[in-house]
């Protein structure tokens, strides 16, 4: 098999963060009960007119800043009209000729990928084949997402693998979630991705024909339709065939992509300008309003928590979510940064993990979590202690200290040695057991010691002087 | 003491359930509905209570207005079945000013038409004379303010829906500037050129029904807060677009007494619409293609007529196929035509920027007039059955199409009779939202002239 070029382009849908729907005021919530956030208007009822919803405008330019784009300062909607039983008006209401903004960029490690452009349109609804797991005689229809705000990005195709495909889509969802443009959340369907893909033999060939793909269900699967789908035509055109331009579907449990319409058959979207909208007018008022709400983003906050001398795994953890990283930048303010990042990624996360709460319902003030930080990294405490009070903290949102005194911990190494000397005493077979080399004997000594301090001492400082002393006591010998 | 209002509505309702049979204006009468308001009303008469600016005023609504709890079918089978969910604007409106809501209107299917021989409920009959059409597609509200069993009907007007049928049964009916009167609740047919307005046996009543109606309404974006001025200027200039002048012998006669009895305060001068000729044949673009996506939502999945068929599309067209008549499918196919890609821009882009060059003509003209004058129709009302040419129906609206392309304030009035004492329409228009003056205006001129 000759060598091939890849050209992947994605036309990327994220829900705006919006109350209301794009067109009514009916509620955008996610799970619902089927048909209760719908109204005449986004039903589509006889003689029902749009009315803009001027926080999805607001939304939108905010997206086409981040993502680098012109801002239009007059845009309009247009019909795009189909039948389908998910869209009750037989028309949706998108932006065609004149979108919102465009030509813009998204900056990923070592490369720009360009964006064509991100208009604004509505969602369609839902069809439903299955109550659980019985199929239902027929479909049945559910208007809940039914005109709830979309934005649509779409990339040019700059995007020349599978991975960069995968770096694109997270770099996207980080910036749009760090503007709080959208939760990008592809279980909720806040976020969907549909791929062109296209091979040639080399750059000097013209562009090869291209399929798209749907209904990948996570950035993962994305990755896999799309190297599933570069491989199948680079083996189609090997065997001397022809790749035809169409819509595949990706079957994610068998790992393939299987035709769903060829263009022959596409439709025709006989696209006008929606009579019942007035235009879009964007004046730099609204421009920089939204500019004003935009937080620093990753790219330059990774710069910073580098220079702060964190591993690249702890960046790019902390550094995913914005709310996250906000606390990690409070909490290390006057703390040891590194430890910090340790006891956010291990401990804050773990905790959340149990909880599962969103960093928004953290109680705890991470001003505690810097003092733990210096407690840890000053060796005051160990590792066990931080884990021993780590949840209480989280919990009741209490200073380490407090907890500590609480607690009696006793980390001071003279008054442990003492006590240790003691145990040593009450337990001396067990003590020449552990000099003879019986590591397992320690564990008596070091039981008593707890015993002796209630669980207010830390085992593995009284283990490290345990081992201390039989040194001390080997060199004596 | 029985209520008076009560009486009056029960009274109006006696009167359509015993004559309408002959001309057929109604395709419902709301008779609980309007017998509870009435009740309510002769309650606050006997309260005290304030009374609303349309007290106890029976009032007609065309079939594709809808009212909720109410059937509306657009005079289409497609719609049988339907009862709407909501109530449009305008009868919010009516009924906050106490106005009662008598019953619902023959039109031709969807609006698609110039003399209610379309709809699919049977054709209604010119009151004036029953052998002949009363216009359309507005033509059971105008019978029916004809008929004298309302004093005003609401109708919409796309081409000229309101004007033409108003002018065919000899009484007035106002299409506003768009944007003054919200479409909310109207089914929608071409919706860049739709506006609701009030059929009147005076023009003293069209701005009674339009003060209650117009202006601003959030739930269309096309609509527009404006006060309109009910005042003259000391001399008024009044243009008669020479290309204007093409009509049967009746009514230029008509039309012509008409300007000779003008008040002594207007002047009349000859103009030009250099690009009327092409009106009809942008409209015929236009509105279709904005009928062929507004009427797609008529698909049986969620309201109205379904016929299941073998699978979805096999549905639709069953559905779809019985539901809408030769005239629906007609312009259906006409406006998905001019939206194909690839004749994009001959057809539907082409129109528009001729829409644009009408809409200039008329600019340039109300800079030099106040008022355009003429006749409404080219000819008065034809027999029932007579046109069966489709495009000799769509030439009827050759006067009226241009103001809904231009978007200005038109109204007809009664000025004369033609053969058989058949009327004939005189049609006055003004610029964009001088619709105070418009109406003002009409009132002088409606007073000036007499006619046998």
């Amino acid at each position: 098999m000759s060598d091939f070029i890849p050209t992947i382009g994605l036309e990327v849908h994220v829900q705006l963060k919006t109350k209301s729907k794009m067109f009514c005021s009916c509620s955008t919530d996610f799970g619902a009960a089927p048909n209760t956030n719908i109204c005449p208007v986004c039903t589509g009822q006889p003689g029902v007119l749009p009315a803009k919803n001027k926080r999805a405008i607001e939304l939108a330019v905010r997206a086409g800043l981040v993502l680098n784009c012109r801002i239009e300062k007059y845009s309009v909607f247009a019909r795009k009209n189909y039948f389908y039983p998910d869209l009750p008006k037989a028309y949706q209401i998108s932006q065609y000729e004149l979108p919102i903004t465009r030509d813009g960029f998204v900056k990923l490690s070592g490369k720009k990928i360009g964006i064509i452009r991100a208009h604004l349109e509505e969602d369609a609804g839902k069809l439903l084949h299955y109550i659980g797991s019985v199929p239902v005689d027929g479909s049945l229809v559910d208007l809940n997402r039914c005109g709830v705000p979309l934005l649509e990005i779409v990339s040019y195709p700059d995007i020349d693998s599978p991975e960069t495909a995968f770096e694109y889509l997270k770099t996207l969802r980080r910036l749009l979630r760090y503007a709080e443009i959208s939760d990008c959340d592809m279980e909720k369907g806040s976020l969907r991705c549909d791929c062109n893909v296209s091979v040639r033999r080399s750059v000097d060939e013209p562009l090869g024909v291209k399929t798209e793909i749907k209904n990948m269900n996570s950035f993962r699967e994305v990755r896999e339709a799309i190297a599933y789908e570069i491989e199948r035509q680079k083996k189609v055109l090997s065997d001397g065939g022809k790749i035809y331009q169409e819509t595949r579907l990706w079957n994610g449990r068998k790992g393939v992509t299987v035709e769903m319409r060829r263009k022959e058959e596409a439709a025709d979207y006989r696209y006008f300008p929606e009579p019942d909208l007035t235009p879009i007018f964007i004046d730099e008022k609204i421009i920089e309003e939204q500019r004003k709400l935009i937080p620093k983003l990753p790219a330059e906050r990774k710069e910073k928590l580098f220079e702060m001398g964190l591993s690249e795994y702890q960046v790019d953890v902390l550094v995913e979510e914005r709310k996250l990283c906000d606390y990690f930048i409070a909490a290390s303010e006057n703390s040891n940064p590194k430890e910090v990042a340790n006891l956010i990624i291990t401990n804050l996360l773990g905790e959340m993990n149990k909880k599962r709460l969103d960093i928004e319902e953290v109680k705890l003030n991470p001003l505690f979590v810097g003092e733990l930080a210096d407690l840890k990294a000053s060796g005051k405490i160990s590792a066990q202690v931080v884990k021993r009070i780590f949840p209480q903290m989280f919990e009741k949102n209490i200073p380490p200290s407090q907890l500590l005194k609480n607690l009696n911990i006793v980390s001071d190494e003279g008054k442990l040695e003492k006590l240790v000397w003691e145990g040593i005493s009450e337990n001396s077979s067990a003590w020449e057991d552990y000099k003879m080399g019986k590591e397992k004997a320690s564990g008596r000594i070091i039981g008593w010691v707890m015993k002796k301090t209630r669980g207010s001492s830390d085992p593995a400082t009284v283990k490290k002087i345990l081992e201390r002393l039989k040194d001390e006591k080997d060199f004596d010998n | 003491m029985k209520g008076q209002i009560k009486e009056k509505i029960a009274g109006c309702i006696g009167k359509i359930k015993q004559a309408d049979i002959k001309i057929h204006s109604f395709l419902e009468i709301f008779e609980h509905r309007a017998i509870e308001k009435a009740e309510q009303l002769d309650e606050k008469v006997k309260n005290g209570d304030k009374q609303g600016r349309l007290f106890g005023l029976p009032v007609a609504i065309k079939d594709n207005i809808v009212i909720k709890g109410e059937r509306a079918t657009c005079g289409s089978k497609i719609l049988e079945g339907f009862i709407s969910p909501y109530d449009a604007e305008v009868v919010k409106r009516l009924e906050r000013e106490d106005a009662v809501i008598i019953g619902r209107t023959n039109m031709d299917e969807f609006a698609f038409g110039s003399s209610t021989e379309t709809s699919a409920w049977g054709v209604t009959r010119n009151p004036v004379n029953p052998e002949f059409v009363p216009g359309g597609s507005s033509g059971g509200s105008a019978a029916s303010v004809a008929a004298g069993f309302v004093p005003v009907a609401l109708g919409s007007d796309t081409g000229g829906s309101i004007r033409q049928p108003a002018s065919f049964c000899g009484v007035c009916g106002f299409k506003p500037s768009y944007g003054a009167v919200s479409r909310y609740g109207l089914v929608a047919f071409g919706s860049s050129l739709d506006q609701i307005g009030p059929f009147a046996g005076n023009v003293r009543d069209i701005k009674k029904i339009f003060e209650v109606i117009r202006g601003r309404d959030e739930k269309d974006e096309t609509s527009v807060e404006f006060e309109p001025v009910y005042a003259l200027k000391e001399k008024v200039v009044c243009g008669i677009p020479k290309e204007y002048l093409n009509c049967s012998e009746k009514v230029k006669s008509a039309v012509k007494k008409t300007i000779e009895q003008l008040p002594k305060n207007f002047e009349v001068v000859e103009i030009s619409l250099p690009h009327t000729e092409y009106a009809v044949g942008v409209y015929y673009i236009i509105a279709p293609s904005e009928a062929s996506s507004n009427l797609a939502r008529f698909d049986g999945i969620r309201y109205g007529r379904r016929i299941d068929g073998s699978d979805l599309i096999d549905g639709y067209f069953k559905t779809r196929g019985s539901g809408f008549g030769d005239e629906v499918k007609r312009r259906i196919m006409l406006g998905t035509f001019a939206l194909s890609s690839g004749y994009y821009d001959a057809y539907y882009l082409k129109a528009q920027k001729v829409r644009a060059v009408i809409k200039r003509d008329f600019d340039i003209a109300f800079k030099k007039v106040d008022l355009i004058i003429g006749p409404t129709s080219p000819v008065i009302a034809f027999k029932i059955g007579e046109i069966t040419d489709p495009l000799s129906m769509y030439l009827q609206d050759i006067f009226t199409i241009p103001a809904n392309l231009a978007g200005i304030p038109a109204i007809s009035i009664p000025c004369g009779r033609g053969e058989m004492g058949l009327p004939v329409g005189f049609q006055i228009m003004a610029a964009r939202f001088n619709d105070g003056f418009l109406l003002e205006a009409a009132e002088k001129i409606e007073e000036a002239i007499s006619y046998e």
